[in-house]
């Protein structure tokens, strides 16, 4: 025997037996070989267990049916009675089925040192220093320099994030809206009083514009297109591009990309000039008609040709097809596209298409446009969990009065000293909000940002700590209300261990992180008690819908009599929120802030979603970017013609320049876009270091002008880009 | 069946092991005092190794405590990226479950694959547990070598040297990765050095266990 021996640690321990009475011939399976032979005899039955919980590959967050097997996922299916998956679920939900697994994933807290190198820190580190230095800057400065980041559809982020800053005294709470759908949200809610739903599968005659459900997609609402097609109805897709949706579509109407407010504009002329529009709706529910019906008299189809490039003969076409099938017609309220946060006249294709919809007296009808009913939620007893009040303080984004918030100006809000401190969950802003480069300079200049991620993304980067969560098949998170002609009440559950031990739930970091900042009273309850006291006034237990993890409320909305939630209670026709704000109460032809010179070889550079990615963090999944491999996903769509005479071809590389940088791609040549747009698919281009996105194409929002904002809600207008191109 | 030389074995491969530990301080003082080559050589003696050609100068390969940290900080512990993780899954098909219906079915990079489920049958038949940081990465190489130290001291040598053909045979792989990991190049000399001493334990004529 050795009679010296080094130290050294021993983390297995062996408990039953003593370790030289191991039994090796006694285990039938030691051979890993005959143990994968044997896989079926060696697993039992109750191996393999089915949790239902939801999907984060977008913010529809499906229902899930995830099978564990031997503690791993093993399959997934959708929950057939979850509104959005309708029992399927998409490429991005079964990609993200990897995410526990993959090696990119943050393991333990980090600290960025001195010299920008990351050093692994304990929990307990990271929490005493990040609550001592919010002290310190809250007493130097005031709390209203504190601000917090998260993604909007993520309510665990949202609803402790904010309880977090409340209790500091902040009220500079922003999620990622304004770099989404906030044109839409704006124009909706101060036109109709909220953004409604669509009855999809009723509908006999929808437009598109620019909502390209084949990729942005909810499964839910294809099942539905794909019905209502079955039954005969007209889907016309508006779009300078013929995205995916035209397979589904019988009609794809090619319009110069940023004047969709005049398209409609026209379709409103169109209706009220023919007759065509509900008069008996308007009247009982409208407010200022005459004034935007006197508005519209000058947008003609003619005039609208001019500017958009569709034949006044279509615009008429389409009206007519509108105005016949009211109320089974609509046009769709979009998401990100033309009235989210494209152009500078976003905000106005929005309230118009709200006003359209008016006109077809669709509201709360079958077929229609319908504001769900949403469940209803309880929150926790103040008396045994002491709620922080809301802050007094003014936001500090205050010169924005119609939206609800604008993270798009966080970084001008770092750079005049009013914020000093950020902390970001589920969201990366320094990527997606402004021209990154742009935003990565103002974020540099925080004496304090905080980053709970799952990747190092490019926020993270610049973090002074990093804190490492669960991925989402490994957490408990706060329930979920989804509105619509039954409420909708559903869970996202853990349904595997945790991979990297050194990771947390988003609720235990937020918790960790008030202890230590001296604000730890008000979190003094599990996630479970929090999600038991929401669900109390809907009469599910916990355990009811964590065995369900879907459950349909028997509780079903009465169609009929809308609800304008607007000042004067009606379809604001004539907007008295907007004209409070300073802004035009009648949606008027604004064009966008650029326009390309054609005869210069200029582009108008628009971007949108891919089918089989949501962000830039599905870049992280090695079986998405093989799905963009193979279909070269990542080249930027340029018209055939066009691109004929520019002497290029198929795959060839180009040159794209805008005002503020310049990127390299390939060229994919297509008859399905218009000749004065080149576009490029969201998510790539990311500028993170291990990220693999970054091998792929360009991301358009380093090619955005720096920092130009919407003065009406505070979008980064993203597709005010003009580029040329050169081959390389 | 010769004790010593288990042991001896098992003391060999609970040294290895301790490299993709967290480091410390007293470890790294005595791998590299003075004395170290020699008493390392009575043990590969006494476990029946011969020299091996690969075995690195530990004292040249780490000047200091806060080289040998730093590079297990950022070449194998994976709180900085990127890193060559440690971990069988890594570098086999996640799984070859037929069964499956998950994209990395198949794929290799992925963590707790099969090899990692097959380490936590063998942990729960033997009666041995893992400490709870390591419950999701059974197969992580500190582990392994471990294990692979108890099939030695409980006198099971047949199936040490199938266990090593079996669960060590990505040792090629990991190496590879860390010589074009930042900072792992001297990782990747310890590992190509306990490649050779398994070589020399599942050759036939390398063995030397009575």
């Amino acid at each position: 025997m050795l009679e010296e021996k080094i130290s050294r640690r021993t983390f297995l321990k062996a408990t039953a037996l003593a370790v030289g009475a191991l039994s090796v011939g006694a285990v039938g399976t030691f051979s890993f070989e005959t143990w994968k032979g044997k896989r079926a005899e060696a697993e039992r039955k109750d191996d393999i267990r089915v949790i239902p919980t939801l999907c984060a590959a977008c913010s529809n967050y499906c229902g899930l049916n995830v099978y564990v097997k031997n503690g791993r996922v093993w399959r997934a299916v959708g929950l057939p009675q979850h509104p959005k998956s309708k029992g399927k679920i998409c490429a991005r939900g079964h990609g993200l089925l990897a995410t526990p697994y993959l090696r990119q994933r943050l393991t333990q807290p980090l600290k960025r040192m001195e010299d920008g190198s990351f050093q692994p820190i304990s929990w307990e580190q990271a929490f005493r220093e990040i609550g001592e230095k919010l002290q310190e800057i809250r007493t130097k400065y005031g709390p209203g320099v504190i601000a917090h980041i998260s993604y909007s559809g993520r309510k665990t982020a949202r609803w402790y994030g904010e309880r977090l800053l409340w209790a500091l005294g902040s009220p500079n709470t922003f999620t990622h809206d304004a770099s989404c759908n906030t044109g839409r949200v704006v124009g909706f809610e101060h036109t109709v009083g909220g953004t409604p739903g669509t009855d999809i599968a009723n509908a006999r005659y929808m437009v598109y514009m620019g909502r390209n459900l084949a990729e942005g997609i909810t499964p839910g609402d294809v099942f539905e297109l794909a019905k209502a097609r079955e039954k005969g109805a007209q889907i016309v897709v508006v779009d300078p591009r013929g995205n995916n949706m035209y397979q589904m579509a019988t009609k794809w109407v090619p319009i110069r990309p940023g004047t969709d407010l005049a398209f409609v504009l026209a379709l409103a002329h169109v209706l009220i000039r023919e007759g065509l529009y509900d008069a008996a709706f308007v009247k009982e529910y409208g407010y200022g008609f005459e004034q935007f019906a006197q508005a519209v008299e000058k947008y003609t189809p003619q005039w609208a040709e001019e500017i958009t490039g569709v034949p006044a003969a279509t615009i008429e076409e389409v009206a007519r097809g509108l105005g016949k099938n009211k109320p089974r017609a609509f046009i769709h309220p979009g998401w990100r596209g033309p009235t989210g946060n494209s152009y500078a006249n976003s905000v106005d294709t929005a309230r118009t298409v709200a006003l359209v919809n008016a006109l077809l007296g669709n509201y709360q009808k079958e077929g229609g446009l319908i504001f769900g009913k949403n469940p209803p939620f309880g929150n926790l007893d103040p008396a045994k969990y002491p709620a922080p009040e809301k802050p007094a303080l003014p936001r500090v984004d205050n010169e924005w009065t119609l939206p609800h918030n604008v993270v798009t100006a966080v970084p001008d809000k770092i750079r005049d000293g009013a914020l000093k401190a950020i902390i970001v969950n589920s969201s990366n802003p320094v990527m997606h909000y402004n021209n990154p480069l742009y935003a990565r300079e103002a974020y540099k200049l925080l004496e304090l940002l905080v980053v709970v991620d799952i990747f190092m993304s490019e926020t993270a980067e610049l973090a002074h700590y990093v804190l490492p969560e669960v991925s989402y098949l490994e957490r408990d998170d706060v329930v979920e209300g989804i509105g619509g002609k039954k409420p909708v009440v559903a869970l996202r559950q853990q349904a595997i261990g945790k991979i990297h031990p050194e990771t947390k739930a988003s609720w235990e970091i937020y918790r960790g992180i008030a202890e230590a900042a001296g604000v730890g009273k008000y979190f003094n309850f599990t996630i479970d008690e929090l999600n038991q006291a929401m669900l109390a006034p809907t009469g599910l237990s916990l355990n009811e819908l964590k065995a369900e993890g879907t459950v349909v409320l028997n509780s079903p909305l009465l169609l009929g009599t809308p609800n304008f939630e607007t000042p004067t209670g009606k379809v604001e026709f004539y907007s008295t929120n907007f004209k409070a704000a300073g802004f035009d109460p009648i949606p008027n032809w604004k064009p966008p802030l650029v326009m390309p010179d054609v005869s210069k070889g200029e582009f108008r550079l628009i971007n949108g979603r891919q089918a089989y990615h949501s962000h830039t963090n599905t870049t992280r999944n090695p079986y998405l970017l093989a799905l963009t491999e193979h279909y070269h996903g990542d080249r930027l769509w340029i018209n055939r013609r066009v691109a004929e005479r520019m002497g290029l071809k198929e795959g060839d590389w180009v040159e794209v320049r805008s005002e503020a940088a310049t990127a390299r791609v390939q060229v994919h040549l297509t008859e399905a876009i218009h000749p004065e747009a080149v576009f490029i698919y969201a998510p790539y281009g990311s500028l993170a270091k291990d990220a693999p996105g970054r091998n792929f194409a360009f991301s358009f929002m380093t090619l955005l002008p720096y920092h130009k904002l919407d003065p009406v809600s505070g979008i980064a207008m993203t597709q005010e880009i003009v580029v040329t191109l050169r081959k390389i | 069946m010769n004790d010593g030389i288990h042991s001896a074995k098992a003391e060999l491969y609970r040294f290895f092991a301790e490299f993709f530990k967290p480091p410390e301080e007293g470890f790294y003082q005595e791998i590299t005092s003075p004395r170290f080559p020699e008493e390392l050589s009575r043990w590969f003696q006494e476990a029946g190794y011969s020299a091996t050609t690969s075995a690195p100068n530990l004292r040249e390969l780490w000047s200091s405590f806060g080289e040998f940290a730093e590079d297990y900080r950022r070449a194998v512990s994976g709180a900085i990226h990127p890193y060559a993780p440690p971990v069988e899954s890594i570098y086999k098909p996640w799984t070859e479950d037929p069964g499956a219906e998950v994209p990395m079915a198949g794929q290799r990079g992925y963590f707790y694959g099969d090899p990692a489920v097959h380490m936590r049958h063998l942990y729960d038949e033997l009666g041995i547990t893992l400490p709870p940081e390591y419950a999701s990465i059974p197969d992580h190489l500190t582990l392994e070598l471990e294990f692979l130290a108890f099939l030695f001291e409980a006198g099971e040598a047949e199936a040490a040297r199938l266990f090593i053909r079996e669960h060590l045979d990505w040792l090629g792989d990991f190496r590879a990765e860390l010589e074009t990991t930042p900072r792992g190049g001297r990782y990747a000399r310890i590992v190509a050095w306990l490649e050779e001493l398994l070589r020399q334990e599942t050759s036939e004529g390398g063995r030397k266990d009575g």
